[in-house]
């Protein structure tokens, strides 16, 4: 149900069905933080600049800021915490995890979604391809070499 | 120190990986409280105002609003960070000095309330002028932004290291490189913005939940300001989501703790992207340099004088760096030196320290006037530049410090070969390619860097091995990010035959927090955790273990320098019969405690008497495009003297992200004012540019252990700044190669290039 100010939405996220109410004006990114307690997706910027707040939202990379409340109802949303699967860990994460692929962390989350929703779409991904895809993905710390170094093809080898 | 290392030089993932891949690594902003609440400030809209009138009483009303405070409602007391200071500020002013600069602050039960309060403030304010320009600001007759004037050192004369007769000096040069070089204010931008939660749980005890890379600072500036005892304020940091040194010991701290006072509930506050741009930037810096040689190469002056913008609430830290200034721009053997600096207060965004602090106003200038002589003389880049790097041995003007081991002769021999030097360099002028409007230069920059400043400040670190192999290393060193405390974790594996970190245990301030026993430290700042911290833990580590050898040794009645440990087993080297497992040797744990040797200090700015001396030589490659006057970096080396890598994958992170940051300070980021309008133009991610994946070079990070420091941990010496300032110097050299111009201002932006190249045609 619709209020002036909120919707009633419907939302599955990392594959649990949740029913809320949130106010129109709110983003995606709140709801999973303050709604549901997810705090493993980050906010750098609020205003879609950074990408730390990357999710997949139906099988797409979406910078969650951005994504008003009302906008995800009906939608299947996977944050980093739904990326292991009954504890073990996706790929992706191992890989990061050996390769040290991260530094303060803080834009990991975001990048983990990225590049999920790249692989999910294109398992054989180059450097190429992740260089578009992280486009809007930022790291201060200077993960990036590092995460290249995880894909073949490319100057990174 | 060979290579029979048990653990060290293994690149273990940090303690936090799996958190961290997870998304369960806690981050302050993650944290929620019962009965929290959510507080916003009012900031001025001007840079330069006095608050003449402040009326709350709409915003009061607001259901929800919790608590207001004001200047006129908190204890007329300033706050005075211990660790290296910034001009001392209240935490809420009615001497409004620069844009963010909070008048007021909120706490509500949520943040659109508080928003909403906020709105509601009316605020009265007797504009003042902008104080934009720090040359103006020097003048005698400019507007005074503090009680005793604009220059932000004692008596407002500039700091001043001389040593030799430079005047005589430039006169006996047979030539004199010289230039202006202009850098301009740019920020940390973490992505994480700051925050922090207060709660009081008495009178007189608080817990204050804090993105810092200096908690022990905040700790004692709150207990100051609050007037309680030191033990009575834990402050936790968790995850940092890194800091640069932007995250040390800001105003908000206290802000929020106040608001948290007087409402009685914790309180949570974290900055907004743009609003966080405005807490701390670096200086900007005018540096006018000359440096005089002979036709025989000798050196006979380097001569800076410089002007910093240190913002403001900034001081010599955030600026000059005070006397700390010759150990880099003297690393040159020079026969005379002078640098002058003026720390400058304008209404601009404070300065503090960020990564490298002010040395790549040394490395911008003072790298392309070597390089512009190095042509004059007919030499190769790099060349007279090797020759005149300060020698291990060689005495560090002009207080007389010994410099210790390096290996700057390899770090240049190495770096050149994976550069493909020899083949592409073509010669002075002459590009290394050409291709239609392409063109292509390298150039070559060194650094050297510093690992153990402030090694008084650490108060120690506590190993405790336990019955079961478990080890506990409680260490006042925080971790920002950069997995420090794995590293140091590694150290004290080795020292106890522990082939992997996994039973050790860390307090720091990261998970414990500064707690009652937490042994005090600093900070993490100027690239000295690891050795400082690392060497500490040593010590600990080689207590503990001495002492269970004795133990040991006395059960199986041998002497015990013949005894070793290795995975929890106490065993004979000559008899491997005689061994003896820690759980049947134990029965409480033992304890080892220690901080690194305290050095002896020379001349008068406590100078240590040798100079840990981590040396790096860098290599870029740019191209320059002539038409659209943008300029690319498309290959990078990277050789650091790192004397020993515990950790490989982190030093390399490390030496990554240095390379990445300066290569966007050059060519990218500035933090742009509008004179007219009075706002800054570019805050915010959108408009303020950092590098992305798409902008680096693949970086080519080679690391040198062939001078071990002679003492500290396993011959170990800090990275962190160190990848910093040799970017510049590597990056305007290779331009120089490419176009033939030498850049004087970052960042080299198109239309700079394009404004160059114009004059270049023009002759």
């Amino acid at each position: 149900m619709a209020t002036k100010f909120s919707t009633y939405i419907t939302v599955k996220v990392n594959g649990r069905q949740h029913g809320l109410e949130v106010r129109n004006n709110w983003t995606l990114l709140k709801v999973l933080r303050e709604v549901l307690g997810l705090t493993g997706t980050k906010c750098g910027c609020d205003t879609g600049d950074c990408g730390a707040c990357t999710v997949i939202m139906d099988g797409k990379a979406v910078p969650s800021c951005l994504v008003l409340a009302p906008q995800a109802d009906r939608k299947e949303i996977l944050t980093v915490e739904g990326l292991a699967e009954g504890g073990k860990l996706d790929p992706l994460q191992e890989k990061f995890v050996e390769k040290g692929a991260y530094q303060c962390g803080f834009c990991t989350p975001g990048i983990l979604m990225s590049l999920k929703a790249l692989l999910s779409e294109k398992p054989d991904a180059t450097q190429d391809d992740v260089k578009k895809a992280l486009d809007g993905n930022l790291c201060r710390c200077g993960a990036y070499p590092r995460i290249l170094e995880l894909f073949p093809r490319g100057e990174w080898q | 120190m060979k290579n029979e290392n048990i653990v060290i030089g293994k690149s273990v993932p940090k303690h936090e990986a799996i958190d961290k891949v997870t998304g369960k690594a806690i981050y302050i902003a993650d944290i929620k409280l019962p009965e929290m609440l959510y507080a916003k400030m009012v900031s001025s809209p001007y840079p330069h105002a006095l608050v003449k009138e402040i009326d709350i009483k709409k915003a009061e009303k607001i259901p929800g609003v919790k608590a207001i405070i004001t200047a006129k409602d908190i204890p007329d007391k300033m706050l005075y960070p211990i660790h290296r200071y910034t001009r001392p500020y209240y935490p809420l002013n009615d001497h409004v000095r620069c844009l963010g600069d909070a008048i007021a602050a909120v706490a509500a039960k949520t943040e659109e309330i508080a928003d909403k309060a906020v709105e509601q403030i009316e605020v009265k304010y007797e504009v003042l002028p902008t104080v934009s320009d720090p040359e103006e600001a020097m003048k005698s007759d400019a507007l005074k932004l503090h009680p005793d004037g604009n220059i932000s050192d004692p008596g407002g004369k500039p700091e001043l290291l001389e040593w030799g007769d430079v005047e005589k000096g430039l006169k006996e040069a047979d030539f004199i490189a010289e230039g202006t070089f202009k850098m301009p204010k740019i920020i940390h931008a973490a992505i994480e913005p700051r925050a922090c939660i207060a709660k009081w749980e008495d009178e007189d005890r608080l817990i204050v939940w804090a993105t810092t890379q200096t908690p022990f600072s905040v700790r004692h500036t709150l207990a100051a300001y609050f007037d309680i005892p030191v033990n009575n304020i834990i402050v936790k940091v968790h995850n940092l989501g890194a800091g640069f040194g932007g995250k040390e010991d800001e105003q908000y701290f206290g802000i929020i703790s106040l608001l948290a006072k007087k409402s009685g509930r914790p309180v949570k506050f974290v900055y907004t992207r743009d609003t966080d741009s405005m807490v701390r930037s670096r200086w900007g810096a005018v540096t006018k340099a000359k440096v005089g040689v002979k036709k025989d190469g000798t050196i006979t002056a380097i001569d800076l004088e410089q002007c910093y913008d240190v913002g403001a609430y900034g001081n010599p830290d955030g600026g000059s760096g005070t006397t700390f200034g010759a150990v880099n721009a003297a690393i040159y053997r020079t026969e005379s030196c002078r640098i002058k600096a003026y720390n400058v207060n304008t209404n601009m965004v404070t300065a503090y320290k960020l990564r490298s602090v002010y040395v790549p106003t040394y490395r911008f200038s003072v790298e392309q006037l070597m390089d512009m002589i190095e042509e004059w003389l007919g030499k190769e880049p790099g060349e007279l530049r090797l020759e005149k790097n300060i020698k291990p041995g060689e005495k560090i003007m002009p207080y007389g410090n010994i410099m210790d081991n390096h290996a700057m002769d390899i770090c240049l021999k190495k770096a050149k070969e994976a550069a493909e030097w020899s083949k592409k360099w073509k010669g002075w002028k002459k590009p290394v390619s050409i291709e239609g409007a392409k063109r292509r230069g390298i150039g070559i920059g060194f650094g050297t860097g510093w690992c153990d400043w402030f090694r008084e400040h650490h108060q120690g670190t506590i190993v405790e091995l336990y019955p079961d192999g478990k080890v506990i290393l409680t260490t006042g060193i925080t971790d920002i990010g950069t997995g420090n405390l794995t590293t140091i974790s590694q150290i004290v594996a080795e020292v106890l035959g522990l082939p992997s970190v996994e039973n050790i245990e860390v307090k720091a301030p990261n998970t414990l927090g500064t707690e009652g026993d937490m042994p005090f430290d600093c900070g993490t700042i100027a690239s000295r955790t690891l050795f400082v911290g690392g060497w500490a833990a040593q010590l600990a580590a080689t207590e503990v273990k001495e002492k269970v050898l004795k133990i040991g040794a006395t059960k199986l009645q041998q002497d015990p320098s013949e005894f070793d440990i290795y995975d929890n087993v106490i065993y004979s080297k000559k008899d491997k019969g005689k061994r003896v497992h820690l759980r049947d040797l134990l029965t409480e744990p033992i304890v080892g405690s220690a901080y690194p040797p305290l050095p002896k200090v020379i001349g008068r700015a406590k100078r240590y008497e040798y100079y840990v001396a981590p040396v790096e030589v860098h290599i870029a490659e740019v191209e320059v495009d002539i038409e659209t006057g943008e300029t690319k970096v498309v290959n990078f080396v990277a050789a650091h003297d790192i004397g020993k890598a515990i950790n490989p994958q982190i030093v390399r992170n490390q030496v990554c992200g240095g390379v990445i940051q300066g290569i966007s300070f050059a060519l990218y980021e500035e933090l742009i004012f509008d004179r007219e309008k009075n706002i800054y133009v570019n805050p915010d991610f959108m408009d303020y540019k950092i590098a992305n994946i798409g902008d680096i070079p693949p970086i080519e990070v080679i690391l040198i252990e062939d001078a071990p420091a002679t003492f500290g941990p396993f011959g170990a010496k800090g990275v962190g700044e160190h990848p910093v300032p040799p970017v510049y110097g590597a990056i305007a050299n290779a331009i120089y190669n490419a176009v033939g111009i030498r850049p004087k201002e970052t960042p080299v932006t198109p239309e700079r290039m394009l404004k160059w190249l114009k004059e270049q045609a023009q002759g």
